[in-house]
């Protein structure tokens, strides 16, 4: 029966570990830095249940404190309260979802100066290998706690924990040096007499004096009874009712084949304090030693006793789990609910986020907007001032032609007359004066010509006087229909293209034939105004491919008033030139 | 002569030859202003001393500097000065050679004279004085004058085209009388029809009646 005394034992250090590390729990870790103050209230209230064992309550406010607390800033207590859910899985025997908080911790550690929360983890992490059967793993995570700088008792209590493992691996004689160690070097400096004070590190002391026993029993070292003896002697004297059970169970077990009468009865009493306190292992335990030492009926008795207790433990154990399984249960619904809550609001941030995007996006079209406007204002005035330099340079080139074509012949006469003539001589005075005075009055009116036009009330004065100025003895103009509409509704813009228009025509007609009657009409059909020049001159078809080609610049003018310039062509004895445009 | 007169001239070198003229012809009282709100304020004032100007001598186009005035032009000037001395005496002497504008300012503004700045038009100023005072009217410096009474541009009128219809559609002068009459055109006396035919006939340059409207047809009038 050395494995079921060794479970027993191990169970017993479980408890008492448990008991301790609450107690260790009781000065709460938030003292360093903790700013949110909710997380800081639930620590209080976890912890507080931790310690009593009410890990059905402390476990949904860890789990709380998880989900709340900003593993930076609060992180004591988020390590605390990781550290508190390994446990309590570990306690209910979920060694798997332990080691998976444990882990959480992990990266935590190197934040801490202090050792203890990495003492923990190492612990936690030992005891959940070892309780999953993977002893060298556990020896692994107890040694790295062993070499942690912690303090003294924490030292000892792995050395009794590694002790444990050996116990597991039966290297009893390891077990038991370590365990000479513990319960000799560990106590030391310790008071063992009996005090309130003391008893928890007295009770600790039985435990592992206890395991001392157990290896020396496997040993068949004879050790082992003086040991259990002074083990019940301590638990006896210090009425601990919580362990008793525990020392009658292992000397019933030593007893067991030397002297079965004596471990029967070991046996009961074990069964009994047991009982009293309801500790089911040493129960079992002593059930199944008493139905090994005793015989007949009594045999019979307590081994139905045995399977009904093992049934009803089972049903216990799973009733508690399932109990806790509803706890977890519970916690996952809240849990959705704050992953629903969480999604709500990741939802919101991704919409805040898609209109950020989006109003980033309409700052970027309205920036490229603006810029490709701008791009165009500056391209449109280049243009514009390109074509209106072009129409000056034009316009330029054009009056010099007519300065050179008009008043060459003057001025070669008038600078000949100058260089033969003697100016001295009053009549050839008088001749060359009045030949300046017409060199500079064809001057004038070339400049008068291409002045501004008055486009006022006087418009259709001007127009008659520009037209006037080709009418001579030679030349009858007529003029039908000039006042038929008012001038005044007519954009300045087309009044300017009319004159200019009317003023190029009569220029190439007075320089292209020899008509001696010429007629404008002047017409406004519905929306248009239609002006027609005829006259009567000597017709030659290639006028009209001269003319077109010299009132390139007349159709242009035009075409930016939206309107048409038509050569009659077909007239047999007249030459006819039309345009028209919208009002 | 004239006694007082009012020169309103913004070049000095004309406005001393202006002077030079009225000296020549012994104008006692001269006076020369360089803005045309001056010149309505001498006008003004002499009229309030009951010695009015006689004639005033003006430019039409004052060159604008600093001083702000309100009448910028020598057209305006005349009408500011007719609607205070209506019967003043006013010659125009200036480079304007434009027939339309000089004819605007005799029939709008009832000038007596126009002189254009020329090569002689100091004798032209002399005579158009001279002229002014004897009351002629309408008097033009000699290098318009062909321009004022200028004929080349002829303006043909709906009543013209009428008569052109007509005629093209056989009618005889007493036809055409008759539908004049019928239409309430006037006038539509035959004999001032015939005068217009052949007025029609002078500026179509045609020959006969049969002439001018196969011009008009080609000319497309009717």
């Amino acid at each position: 029966m050395k494995i079921t005394s060794l479970v027993k034992t191990l169970i017993s250090t479980f408890f008492l570990l448990a008991l301790l590390t609450s107690c260790e729990k009781d000065k709460p870790a938030f003292v360093k830095t903790d700013n949110t103050a909710e997380v800081k209230r639930l620590t209080t209230i976890g912890d507080s249940y931790f310690d009593n064992f009410d890990y059905k309550n402390a476990y949904p406010l860890y789990k709380k404190i998880i989900a709340l607390a900003d593993p930076v800033k609060d992180r004591v207590d988020y390590v605390d309260a990781l550290i508190g859910l390994a446990l309590i899985y570990q306690y209910q025997g979920d060694y798997i979802q332990s080691e998976e908080m444990i882990v959480q911790v992990l990266p935590h550690l190197k934040y801490f100066k202090k050792t203890r929360f990495a003492w923990y983890t190492y612990y936690i992490q030992g005891y959940n290998y070892f309780k999953t059967d993977n002893l060298e793993r556990a020896l692994f995570y107890y040694r790295k706690a062993l070499h942690l700088k912690t303090k003294s008792f924490r030292k000892w209590r792995i050395l009794n924990c590694i002790g444990i493992v050996y116990m597991k691996q039966e290297k009893y004689k390891a077990a038991a040096v370590i365990f000479e160690k513990v319960t000799r070097d560990g106590y030391a400096s310790r008071d063992l007499t009996l005090d309130i004070a003391n008893r928890n590190v007295l009770m600790t002391y039985c435990v592992e004096l206890n395991n001392l026993g157990l290896c020396y029993y496997n040993l068949k070292n004879s050790k082992a009874l003086d040991i259990y003896e002074k083990v019940l002697k301590i638990r006896l004297a210090a009425k601990d009712k919580e362990n008793i059970s525990t020392s009658y169970a292992a000397l019933s077990e030593y007893y067991l084949k030397s002297n079965p009468q004596l471990a029967a009865k070991y046996a009961k009493l074990g069964y009994q304090k047991a009982s009293e306190v309801n500790f089911f292992a040493d129960k079992k335990y002593c059930l199944s030693f008493l139905a090994q030492s005793t015989t007949g009926n009594e045999l019979k008795k307590y081994t139905t006793m045995y399977i009904t207790f093992i049934d009803s433990v089972n049903t216990a154990q799973l009733k508690q789990k399932n109990e806790f399984s509803d706890i977890k249960y519970n916690f996952k619904i809240d849990k959705e609910e704050n992953i629903e809550l969480k999604t709500e609001k990741a939802e919101h941030e991704l919409e805040i986020e898609r209109q950020k995007n989006r109003s980033f996006i309409s700052y970027i079209v309205l920036s490229i907007s603006f810029c490709a406007v701008l791009f165009l204002i500056f391209y449109m005035t280049k243009k514009g001032r390109k074509e209106k330099n072009d129409a000056v340079f034009k316009n330029e080139i054009r009056i010099s032609n007519k300065l050179h074509n008009e008043l060459e012949k003057e001025i070669h006469e008038a600078l000949s007359f100058a260089e033969n003539k003697n100016l001295e001589n009053t009549e050839n005075k008088e001749q060359f004066l009045n030949q300046l005075n017409l060199i500079y009055s064809k001057t004038r009116s070339i400049s008068r010509e291409n002045s501004a036009i008055l486009t006022d009330e006087h418009y259709a004065d001007e127009l008659k006087e520009m037209i006037s100025k080709y009418a001579s003895g030679n030349l009858n103009i007529l003029v039908n229909g000039l006042n038929s509409f008012s001038w005044t509704k007519i954009g300045r813009v087309k009044k300017i293209t009319v004159f200019r228009v009317l003023q190029e025509i009569l220029d190439q007609m007075e320089t292209l034939n020899n008509a001696s009657l010429a007629n404008i009409t002047f017409k406004k059909e519905e929306k248009n105004i239609l002006i027609m020049y005829v006259d009567n001159g000597t017709k030659i078809s290639s006028q009209y491919t001269i003319l077109q080609k010299r009132l390139q610049n007349v159709e242009n003018r035009i075409k930016t008033i939206k309107g048409t310039l038509n050569f009659d062509e077909q007239s047999e004895n007249s030459f006819k030139v039309s345009f028209k445009f919208p009002l | 002569m004239f006694k007082k007169v009012l020169v309103a001239e913004d070049l000095d070198s004309i406005s001393i030859a202006v002077v030079q003229v009225l000296e020549e012809l012994q104008v006692p009282v001269i006076h020369h202003v360089k803005y045309c709100d001056e010149g309505l304020l001498k006008v003004k004032k002499a009229l309030a001393d009951n010695e009015p100007y006689d004639l005033m001598i003006t430019d039409l186009s004052f060159k604008s500097d600093h001083r702000k005035v309100d009448l910028h032009s020598g057209d305006e000037l005349i009408g500011a000065i007719n609607k205070v001395q209506p019967k003043i005496k006013k010659i125009v002497f200036s480079i304007e050679d434009k027939s339309y504008r000089i004819k605007t300012l005799f029939n709008e503004l009832g000038i007596n004279a126009y002189v254009t700045k020329g090569r002689n038009s100091i004798v032209e100023l002399r005579n158009a004085i001279e002229s002014t005072f004897k009351n002629e009217e309408k008097i033009l410096s000699s290098d318009l004058s062909f321009n004022f009474n200028d004929k080349a541009l002829i303006e043909i009128e709906s009543y013209d085209i009428s008569i052109l219809k007509l005629l093209s559609q056989g009618y005889i002068l007493e036809s055409i009388s008759k539908e004049f009459k019928d239409l309430a055109i006037t006038p539509n006396g035959t004999s001032s029809i015939e005068k217009r035919i052949n007025k029609l006939k002078i500026y179509f340059k045609a020959n006969n009646n049969v002439h001018l409207i196969a011009i008009a047809k080609d000319f497309g009038l009717v």
